[in-house]
């Protein structure tokens, strides 16, 4: 199987030297290659099963998670956010 | 517009649901709350939590779906759409893939005095991404979270529609029928309502579909119909210059009136959809399908067009009744009393009384007005009990007092004059007091006489009969 991964960098914003470029290749290839060898799930052609479904939830409040808690997980924060470095797009 | 060429648009418009609560999680869907107050592990993807699916998001979706005529399919699931951006701290958002909730469906909407049907392709429901202020004093960007999560629904129509014009329309009956449905409160300006915006051109009579350019940061329904004529007239200009389209999306500035390329085919984003495992496949039975179905009340197109064939309103004035789902209701419970005409019904509704309701910046459901009250006074000036002017002083009471009309008439002595000698009486005062204009008169300039009428209601406080009036200064000036 044939890897582009340069165009996987790029979907996942990760940028990667040129001299890594083929290790990490080999390395997905590999990963690849794990997955592959799998048994086949036999879906029937449909990935919804009406035989197991989900019960949904009611439209009720429940509590947040209070902010300053929910911040310590930021390495930077200010004015109540999570600060990070400037997006344009 | 170039006639040698046909517009193609198709519009891919979403909202937010009102439900109480987020759509994977119980915390608030709310606007304008304080910056990540309304975040919990769940809508913030931390790891190790699960979405569980809210019941009245599915609800809400399956109503807008049967309003627009879809199939609704009862066995469906989410899946995943992965992108890397931090409004979305899951970097991916939980949508619909290859089957949607609704599919397959119209909406028929009024184009000048033309109905015309616009496909929807489908309506699926999934979350909302947080929001990113941008703050250069601070050398980054700013993410408040509290959106994430809101439930959305996306709504994709066909390329079925052919100007700018229609498209307008297309949107103002989304818009309309989310507030009917009342399942959004469809605000623009808190960005409840969005749409993209896809623009192709043809030569016209051409079947074959031109090459499509998606815009984004269209945030109104007028800035749609601004930059859908922009895009056609710049697409033109590439073809008449021996150009190509190419594929791209484009942002759409609506200050400056253009739009600047985005982002090119090549940088397209691809989504990676797979279902997502965190949620099983869910099912809504065939009654509680039908049961949603039979709740759909009329809604604004249906409703305008009976308007003109039952009522024989004006489709102006039928529409602008139509629209206001409140003003709906009040107009028909007027109606339902049978004691008033409608054309004169819609016309109290649509000038005097909406001539308050802008001033007031309410609604009529705001006023202590009654359809009753409203229905008494209009029927005692069809009885000619009392006169168009005084019919306006009573509304004046009603529109803040339920009190009966009638009473109104009697404390005011507000009844109209109709006995013959008393008008006589007026009419002869007028006439003897305006010699020129019963000259005027004489000469052939007969449009005089709605001076003379206008002097004698004036003589009579406005208590006279105008129609009485008018006949008499009529007969007393050709018997002179």
């Amino acid at each position: 199987m044939e890897i582009d991964i340069m165009r996987l960098a790029k979907l996942a914003k990760l940028s990667i030297p040129e001299d890594k470029v083929e290790e990490f290749r080999k390395k997905m290839e590999d990963i690849i290659q794990m997955v592959e060898n799998l048994p086949d799930l036999d879906t029937q052609g449909s990935l919804v099963d009406p035989t197991n479904t989900m019960e949904l939830r009611k439209d009720e409040v429940q509590p947040s998670f209070p902010r300053n808690e929910m911040l310590q997980n930021a390495p930077y924060t200010a004015a109540g956010c999570i600060l990070i470095p400037k997006v344009v797009d | 517009m170039n006639s040698n060429y046909e517009i193609v648009v198709g519009l891919e418009v979403h909202a937010e649901l009102s439900t109480e609560t987020k759509i994977f999680c119980g915390c608030k869907n709310e606007f304008g709350a304080e910056v990540n107050t309304n975040v919990c592990p769940v809508c913030m993807g931390l790891p190790g939590t699960l979405p569980v699916l809210n019941e009245q998001v599915v609800e809400y979706a399956i109503k807008m779906g049967h309003a627009m005529n879809c199939t609704i399919n009862g066995t469906t699931k989410h899946d995943r759409k992965n992108y890397f951006y931090p409004d979305l701290p899951k970097s991916y958002q939980i949508s619909q893939f290859d089957i949607p909730l609704c599919e397959n469906g119209y909406l028929d909407v009024l184009v000048g005095d033309e109905v015309k049907r616009i496909g929807v392709t489908r309506i699926h429901i999934e979350e909302d991404a947080g929001k990113l202020i941008h703050d250069d004093s601070l050398g980054g960007s700013l993410a408040d979270y509290n959106r994430c999560g809101v439930p959305l629904i996306e709504i994709v129509s066909e390329p079925d529609i052919r100007s700018a014009d229609e498209a307008k329309a297309y949107l103002d009956t989304i818009h309309t029928t989310l507030l009917y449905l009342g399942i959004s409160d469809a605000k623009m300006q808190e960005g409840s309502v969005r749409c993209d915006v896809n623009v192709s051109v043809r030569p016209a009579g051409s079947t074959e579909f031109g090459t499509r350019v998606e815009m984004k940061n269209v945030n109104s329904f007028s800035a749609a119909h601004r930059a859908i004529n922009y895009e056609a007239a710049r697409q033109i200009k590439v073809l008449e210059e021996g150009g190509e389209i190419v594929q791209e999306t484009r942002r759409w500035d609506d200050v400056k009136g253009v739009n600047v390329l985005l982002r090119s085919k090549e940088d397209a984003q691809d989504y990676r959809y797979f279902p997502d495992p965190d949620l099983l496949t869910f099912v809504v039975s065939d009654e509680k399908i039908a049961e949603i179905k039979a709740s759909i009340p009329e809604l604004p197109v249906a409703k305008t067009m009976r308007y003109m064939s039952e009522y024989k309103l004006s489709r102006a004035d039928s529409e602008l009744l139509a629209l206001n789902k409140n003003t709906a209701a009040f107009f028909e419970a007027v109606i339902a009393t049978g004691k008033c005409e409608p054309k004169s019904v819609s016309n109290w509704i649509l000038g005097d009384i909406y001539k308050v309701l802008n001033e007031r910046k309410c609604e009529i459901t705001d006023l202590a007005l009654t359809p009753a009250n409203l229905a008494e006074m209009i029927s005692l000036i069809e009885k000619k009990t009392i006169s168009n002017a005084a019919g306006k002083t009573v509304l004046e009471v009603i529109l803040d007092e339920n009190k009966d009309p009638n009473e109104i008439v009697k404390e005011k002595g507000l009844a109209q004059v109709s006995d013959t000698g008393a008008l006589n009486a007026i009419v002869e005062k007028v006439l003897a007091n305006n010699e020129k204009a019963v000259t005027d008169f004489k000469n052939g300039k007969t449009n005089v006489v709605g001076f003379l009428v206008g002097q004698c209601m004036k003589e009579s406080k406005g208590k006279g009969n105008p129609a009485m009036l008018k006949d008499m200064v009529v007969a007393a000036i050709e018997k002179m």
